[in-house]
């Protein structure tokens, strides 16, 4: 059994290839420089030349002009009408969010982003992340607007206040705040005056719930918390370090 | 590596000088050679695609406006859009790209493209790990290719891909979970 952090770890330190084909480079460079030595722009429209010429090529102008009338027509079926219509991504999200099984996962926990990602067959893969972490994918059927949960996926924070915490400074404090800089919250607040008052190591454990196979999984991973402060206000960011996740937990209570 | 100011001048420069695009050329063929490999773990596919980048750069780079963020996010874009394209082409063949009669004949580049592919089986590892992230949909590949192996930050991805924050955020996690499940087999 792989884990998420295990499959992160070989994607960060897999030895790439480092290959630069030489001959190719200097021939494709001559290339593009004879190229750019030969470039002229189009210096005619051929309507316009025609209708304004002296000697006008009536047929030219014929078939010139039934090209533009052909033009509009398809620019009329194909972006003009459907854009008039409901789009098939809006359908699914309002199927998912009205769907109650997703409503009842998502209570206590605002939605922070929503993805709407097509597959085959008239099935669009919609992703739910809440702000407290939770992410929730279904599947909708465009054509009938059945929605299908298929992954849960929650963030569970362990130990308490009472415990003794440990802190993350140095270097290992830079990489999470870079992380977390990364979030548009994170960094509005920082533009706000903001200041980065601690940086915490925190023990999380994933759980995720294929609902389409009835598996789940349960990953322990070291996360890091940055609590930040602003005119007597604290706000609280969960930071995965390793997946560049930034989870703003500022409006859950802190175990 | 040039500072932003420094690149903005010579991206304005190559508009209408071919040595600042040559010099342009030099900075980025590097990395987007080596993205185009890192996606496709083919020499031949990544030689193609980084020509056409280059070749699309050169025929675009007039309407090219500075935004103030490197030319490099852009030169990535193209190729993304070229290695997706070239991967629905070989799909569509359904068979691998034959060499074609230019190619033959260029005896020079074949020998390099063979050279480098001894060199490119040493990579054991990574074309282990490259066997199961193209078996996963496109989308998942380009966010964790950039993420991992160019060391790109969210935002970065997110421009790369013209995609929201959030939304790259959710494919590196969900993709990350395919690729594991991936891994496991």
């Amino acid at each position: 059994m792989i884990t998420r952090k295990e499959a992160i770890k070989r994607l960060e330190s897999v030895s790439l290839p480092d290959i630069v084909l030489e001959d190719h480079r200097r021939e494709l460079r001559a290339s593009l420089l004879a190229e750019y030595g030969r470039r002229r722009l189009p210096a005619r429209t051929m309507l316009l030349s025609q209708i304004w010429s002296s000697t006008r090529n009536w047929k030219t102008i014929a078939v010139t002009s039934a090209v533009w009338v052909v033009i509009a027509v398809v620019i009329t079926l194909l972006v003009i009408i459907p854009a008039s219509l409901p789009s098939s991504t809006a359908m699914a999200i309002d199927a998912v969010m009205a769907d109650s099984q997703v409503r009842a996962f998502m209570v206590g926990d605002e939605m922070e982003s929503i993805t709407v990602m097509p597959t085959e067959g008239g099935v669009l893969e919609v992703m739910v992340e809440g702000r407290g972490g939770a992410i929730i994918i279904a599947s909708v059927n465009v054509r009938n607007g059945t929605v299908t949960i298929t992954e849960i996926t929650y963030i569970a924070m362990l130990g308490s206040i009472f415990e003794p915490e440990e802190r993350i400074t140095g270097d290992a404090a830079d990489k999470v705040i870079a992380v977390a800089s990364t979030d548009r919250e994170f960094r509005q607040l920082l533009d706000k005056g903001a200041v980065v008052d601690k940086v915490v190591a925190i023990q999380t454990i994933v759980s995720r719930r294929h609902t389409d196979t009835g598996e789940t999984t349960e990953e322990r991973e070291r996360w890091a918390m940055v609590t930040m402060a602003l005119d007597g206000k604290q706000w609280y960011f969960l930071v995965d370090p390793l997946g560049s996740r930034v989870i703003n937990r500022s409006t859950i209570p802190i175990p | 590596m040039l500072s932003l100011e420094a690149e903005k001048n010579l991206v304005e420069r190559a508009k209408t000088s071919p040595e600042a695009f040559g010099e342009l050329f030099d900075l980025y063929y590097r990395p987007i050679f080596g993205y185009a490999l890192r996606r496709t773990a083919d020499l031949e596919t990544a030689r193609d695609v980084t020509s056409v980048v280059f070749f699309q750069a050169l025929r675009q780079i007039r309407k090219y406006e500075w935004r103030g963020i490197s030319i490099s996010h852009w030169l990535y874009r193209i190729a993304n859009r070229e290695i997706v394209d070239s991967h629905k082409r070989r799909s569509r063949m359904g068979f691998p790209r034959g060499e074609s009669e230019s190619e033959e004949s260029n005896r020079g580049l074949r020998d390099e493209i063979a050279l480098a592919a001894s060199e490119m089986k040493r990579n054991e590892e990574f074309l282990d790990l490259h066997a199961c992230l193209v078996r996963l949909p496109l989308r998942y590949q380009e966010t964790i290719t950039l993420r991992y192996f160019e060391d790109k930050d969210i935002r970065e991805v997110a421009v790369i891909l013209g995609k929201p924050e959030g939304t790259v955020k959710s494919l590196l996690h969900r993709g990350i979970e395919k690729l594991r499940k991936m891994m496991e087999l």
